[in-house]
């Protein structure tokens, strides 16, 4: 769920807000609040600098799941009177927040001042090589064999299935970025890697696909409305903050 | 939320080779609106270990995996079952699977998952936003593309505008003939030359990205009541509903 977001820089915003005068910003309650750059307190941090960039903003308000079609078109309609008074609205949400917005057609110029990075754990520690990773989508996990450390994101040389020729002695420096220690001597640290060659090779001479899965199923729309609704409604009740307090 | 697929089924058969008691503990939030995670994900993964001839001692939703606390109350909820389990098989994003080393359950972890990346709840597949994938390149332009990521759409993977070999004539994709080119599309909705600017402004290194607002650590005991409430609800399956999103 913790898709990781970062803010643009202010340079960014302001180029693509050149054209606005009146402002609305709509807040992501899952994803983004996590990160803190969506919420109530991402919210009101854009506000304080769309005002000092000479904007009014003329509304404000948070969406618990800005990527869901359905939650998006139940808020839209609910803002409806306030969305007619602006003439940008700036989101505060992944991309696919972003995208959403955008296919519901709000009417007015819409503008994302977030950049997606990636997912991340939701957990204020800093003392553990997983809690700061970032899953960047490689679509070829080794996690399960690596006591979660993410190689992919450690090793400048992108090894996913064990070192480089030049790996370091223990506790040693990376040859390639010589200010970080080698992320490979953490994994064999903790965990026996040499699983990874199976892995490796099931991977390069596979032949079966990847599991169909269970087939998809849609709900009925009266559902799907419903749901959307009372979401709107919980993040309406600032449910997002409450979401929030378990970071 | 994210968009995930399963892995092959050798790879899953030969991770598991040695368990033979396998716990499940899986996300009712993106993993249950893809299908490979909540009630029904856990039913059809507990049929192929099942048919591997493991036994599943547990299989439980849990909102959100991806959460270091939410996930120790899972544990906690569930010591006595995964204590007789001999691995532990989160069905979410890897991320969750991250989540739980963090909490030091003191079995093997596994995730058959692979993430492909951010993308919209919705049942709709008549729009080019609707199928779109976010791959996270933290340099994003939709809002000057009508919300089109040429990243998704263009094999060249070019960010700012069209590659070289861009058709003068018709939309057929230079690079892969079977694909329209994107960029025909972003030129109909988004801004080119906004795209231009942006480029310099990316390349820019003196161009920070904004701090963010401060974010004091929450008050242990407010972390422990919406952890809790937030586990306990969703153990009980009652945001399983999350799915009728879709």
């Amino acid at each position: 769920m913790a898709i990781a977001t970062r803010w643009k820089p202010a340079e960014e915003i302001q180029f693509s807000l050149r054209d606005a005068a009146r402002v609305g910003i709509i807040s992501c309650d899952i994803c983004a609040n996590f990160c803190d750059t969506g919420g109530i307190k991402g919210m009101r941090y854009m506000k304080s600098l769309l005002e000092q960039w000479g904007k009014t903003v003329v509304m404000q308000k948070c969406v618990l799941g800005c990527c869901s079609e359905e939650i998006m078109r139940q808020a839209l309609r609910i803002y409806r009177k306030s969305l007619l008074s602006c003439d940008t609205l700036v989101v505060l949400s992944c991309s696919s927040g972003i995208q959403n917005i955008m296919l519901c057609d709000p009417g007015i110029t819409v503008i994302g001042a977030l950049d997606t990075v990636g997912s991340e754990v939701i957990t204020r520690r800093r003392d553990h090589p997983t809690a700061e990773s970032i899953c960047s989508f490689c679509g070829r996990c080794v996690l399960a064999y690596t006591g979660g450390i993410c190689p992919v994101e450690r090793c400048p040389e992108g090894r996913l299935y064990g070192p480089c020729d030049e790996h370091p002695e223990e506790g040693g420096w990376c040859i390639v970025d010589p200010r970080r220690k080698c992320v490979w001597n953490e994994i064999e640290a903790r965990r026996d890697t040499t699983d990874l060659q199976e892995i490796r090779r099931l991977r390069e001479e596979g032949e079966g696909g990847e599991l169909s899965g269970p087939t998809a199923e849609i709900a009925p729309p009266v559902l799907r409305k419903m749901l959307g609704w009372i979401a709107v409604r919980l993040s309406q009740a600032d449910l997002g903050t409450f979401f929030g307090w378990i970071k | 939320m994210l968009k995930m697929r399963w892995k092959t089924l050798e790879e899953i058969e030969y991770s598991l080779s040695e368990a033979n008691k396998i716990a499940i503990i899986s996300c009712d939030f993106c993993a249950n609106l893809c299908d490979t995670g909540g009630r029904r994900g856990i039913r059809y993964f507990s049929d192929i270990l099942e048919g591997w001839g493991k036994k599943v001692v547990l299989g439980k939703s849990i909102i959100p995996c991806c959460s270091e606390a939410v996930m120790s109350l899972a544990f906690r909820f569930y010591g006595k079952s995964l204590s007789s389990a001999d691995m532990l098989v989160v069905l979410s994003c890897p991320t969750g699977l991250k989540a739980a080393s963090l909490c030091e359950p003191g079995l093997p972890l596994y995730c058959p998952l692979e993430v492909e990346g951010g993308v919209m709840i919705t049942c709709r597949e008549d729009s080019i936003l609707a199928s779109s994938i976010c791959s996270a390149c933290g340099h994003c332009v939709i809002s000057h593309t009508g919300g089109i990521c040429p990243l998704n759409g263009c094999p060249s993977g070019q960010l700012y505008g069209p590659c070289d070999h861009y058709p003068l004539r018709g939309t057929k994709c230079s690079v892969d003939p079977e694909l329209p080119c994107v960029w025909k599309e972003i030129e109909k909705k988004g801004d080119m030359a906004a795209l231009q600017v942006l480029k310099e402004l990316h390349e820019n290194q003196d161009n920070a990205r904004l701090p963010g607002p401060d974010s004091p650590a929450t008050p242990p005991v407010l972390k422990k009541i919406a952890s809790w409430t937030i586990a306990r609800i969703s153990a009980a399956g009652a945001l399983r509903a999350f799915r009728y999103l879709k």
